[in-house]
């Protein structure tokens, strides 16, 4: 009965693994086969003629989007933890008159999950307006209205488990507001701060739908609009868009090894720890 | 403050402290101000922008003037629409359900595996949550594409006739639906994962020692404590099956005809393909106030838990 369960146990984790592994497989094999070799009736499950020169293609032209994806994924990212930072530290230590803390903390949490197409439509508009369409900070200003309530909802949850007597001990030894948070506070939260900032480039890198309707050209287009451009102009290159796929895989889940122990937190915006 | 202080010198002294009280009650807003300036510029700007937009009339992107009530009643009264809004109620009702049984059952597995096995087990099971959802989209249309692909490949190998799972209504939503199991299961597996470890071990043991057998002890303890995770995980899960875009956009576009045009797809085509942004506005005001009612939801039970 004992074996029967072991058995049932290990076969389960391992079809579940299969699942999981084989799609990337897929991705994976397409990028090292030619063109030709793709698109073979019934399809080869081990490349023939294994090859890199989709990665060779992907790496002489796309390195531009690459470029634009990184700078927006860290611009934003910067630019949220400027902001956000503060703004938690204040909802997480201070009194407010009424229901103040919570109306803010709930306009945050709201545009964190709205669609972002409500948000995208009017700023098209308004980005065709300012000159800030296509642009890389049009982009950076785009994804911080994301970015920053998650920022202010991860750090308010971490910054609230940091004891209040910390701060007091502090100031009676003679530290100021700035100097309590900056030197005392903000140190200790130092772990969350970093999956915080994590996560956030994590889905600012992963995300396809600003880019794709902010951006017109290779001057500030992401790289996931770029891959998306294989498949509207390029039909059948589907060699080169699995390989820059897998290239724009792979530092994400270099990331996700760093804060693989905080992700549940990070995915439930805090609800669960 | 500075003026009070010259016109009664005599009192200086003894209102001293009120001055820095007044600094420390100033501070917690001056930190609050960036937020609030970048919300001003990018969020309420926007958002009375767009309801400008309701009440203008759209010719080839450019407002052409105002038209009333036309749009919102247009939309009131536009199929498309809350055909859109049912398929992503459809797909939610069909996927969900199945995504959090399955994921209940595989979190009770993995959490019987411990050490160093246990822990890479964990990272490859949830993988695909960290991959573009772009790409995901790419990757389940490679193994759905006709004859090219695995599906197509299995079909054949068993000896059954090849499903047209791109090319058919029910086939893409069918599709769309597996590449969501693919996706989404790892996230909820995850949260219910942490969930199922940090139950206490008291009631388990209580009930061993009761006679209470393994179905029995899931049914009356786990699944009762686990309530709360499992709320918080399925809402979470309906919000995003409400937000579905980069995956369906990469895999089906919408496709084949609206069969899988979810609520963002609908009105990214309106707005962009129909360039009509005033219809398209109203649409937002609609799935904004959706969005809110859920969104409440969410934030009762996490600030439940927080007490």
């Amino acid at each position: 009965m004992i074996l029967f369960q072991k058995c049932i146990k290990w076969g389960v984790v391992i079809l579940f693994s299969v699942w999981t592994l084989f799609p990337l497989y897929w991705l994976l094999i397409t990028s090292l086969k030619t063109n030709a070799e793709v698109l073979t009736d019934p399809p080869t499950f081990v490349p023939l003629h294994p090859t890199f020169a989709s990665y060779h293609y992907v790496v002489d032209n796309f390195g531009v989007y690459f470029v634009n994806s990184s700078a927006v994924s860290v611009g934003s990212t910067l630019l949220s933890l400027l902001i956000g930072v503060p703004a938690a530290y204040s909802l997480a230590r201070f009194r407010f008159a009424g229901g103040f803390r919570t109306v803010v903390s709930f306009i945050v949490l709201s545009i964190r999950m709205m669609l972002p197409i409500v948000f995208i439509v009017p700023l098209f508009q308004i980005y065709q307006n300012t000159g800030l369409y296509n642009t890389k900070l049009g982009l950076i200003f785009a994804y911080s209205l994301v970015d920053m309530p998650f920022v202010v909802w991860m750090m308010r949850s971490y910054l609230s488990e940091i004891p209040e007597s910390l701060d007091e001990a502090a100031m009676v030894d003679g530290c100021g507001r700035i100097r309590t948070m900056l030197r005392v506070v903000l140190p200790l939260a130092a772990p969350g701060l970093a999956t915080t900032a994590v996560m956030t480039m994590i889905f600012t890198w992963n995300d396809l739908v600003f880019g794709l309707f902010l951006t017109a050209n290779s001057s500030a287009e992401t790289l996931p609009v770029s891959i998306i451009g294989f498949l509207s102009q390029y039909q059948t290159y589907w060699s080169q868009m699995a390989a820059s796929g897998i290239l724009a895989i792979l530092p994400m889940v270099i990331f996700l090894l760093f804060v693989q122990k905080y992700l549940v937190r990070g995915l439930t915006a805090g609800a669960v720890k | 403050m500075a003026v009070k202080d010259e016109v009664k010198p005599r009192v200086t002294f003894a209102i001293r402290p009120r001055p820095r009280v007044r600094r420390k009650e100033m501070f917690k807003y001056v930190l609050l101000i960036p937020m609030f300036v970048l919300l001003l510029l990018l969020f309420v700007y926007p958002i009375v922008y767009a309801l400008h937009s309701t009440f203008e009339g759209y010719m080839y992107g450019r407002a052409t003037g105002y038209v009333g009530i036309e749009n919102w009643s247009d939309v009131f009264h536009d199929v498309s629409f809350w055909a859109s809004l049912g398929r992503t109620l459809i797909y939610s009702v069909i996927a969900i359900p199945i995504e959090l049984v399955l994921s209940v059952g595989l979190a009770l597995v993995y959490s019987q595996i411990t050490g160093i096995i246990g822990g890479m087990l964990r990272t490859v099971a949830i993988l695909p949550f960290i991959v573009m959802p772009l790409v995901t989209g790419i990757i389940w249309k490679l193994i759905f594409l006709p004859n090219f692909g695995v599906a197509d490949a299995m079909e054949v190998a068993m000896g059954l006739k090849p499903v047209d799972w791109l090319g058919t209504n029910k086939g893409a939503v069918a599709a769309v639906i597996i590449m969501d199991f693919w996706m989404w299961i790892p996230f909820l597996f995850l949260i219910i994962l942490a969930g199922l470890q940090a139950l206490p071990e008291e009631p388990f043991e209580a009930a061993l020692v009761d006679g209470a057998n393994a179905w029995q002890r899931f049914v009356k303890i786990t699944l009762p404590l686990l309530r709360q995770t499992l709320m918080v995980a399925v809402i979470l899960r309906v919000i995003d099956a409400f937000r579905i875009f980069d995956q369906v956009y990469s895999m089906t576009g919408g496709g084949p005809g609206v069969a899988t045009q979810f609520l963002s797809l609908h009105v990214a085509d309106v707005a962009f393909n129909q360039t009509d942004f005033g219809h398209a506005s109203v649409q937002l005001f609609i799935i904004f106030v959706i969005m809110l009612f859920l969104v409440s939801i969410f934030y009762v039970l996490s600030e439940r838990d927080a007490k």
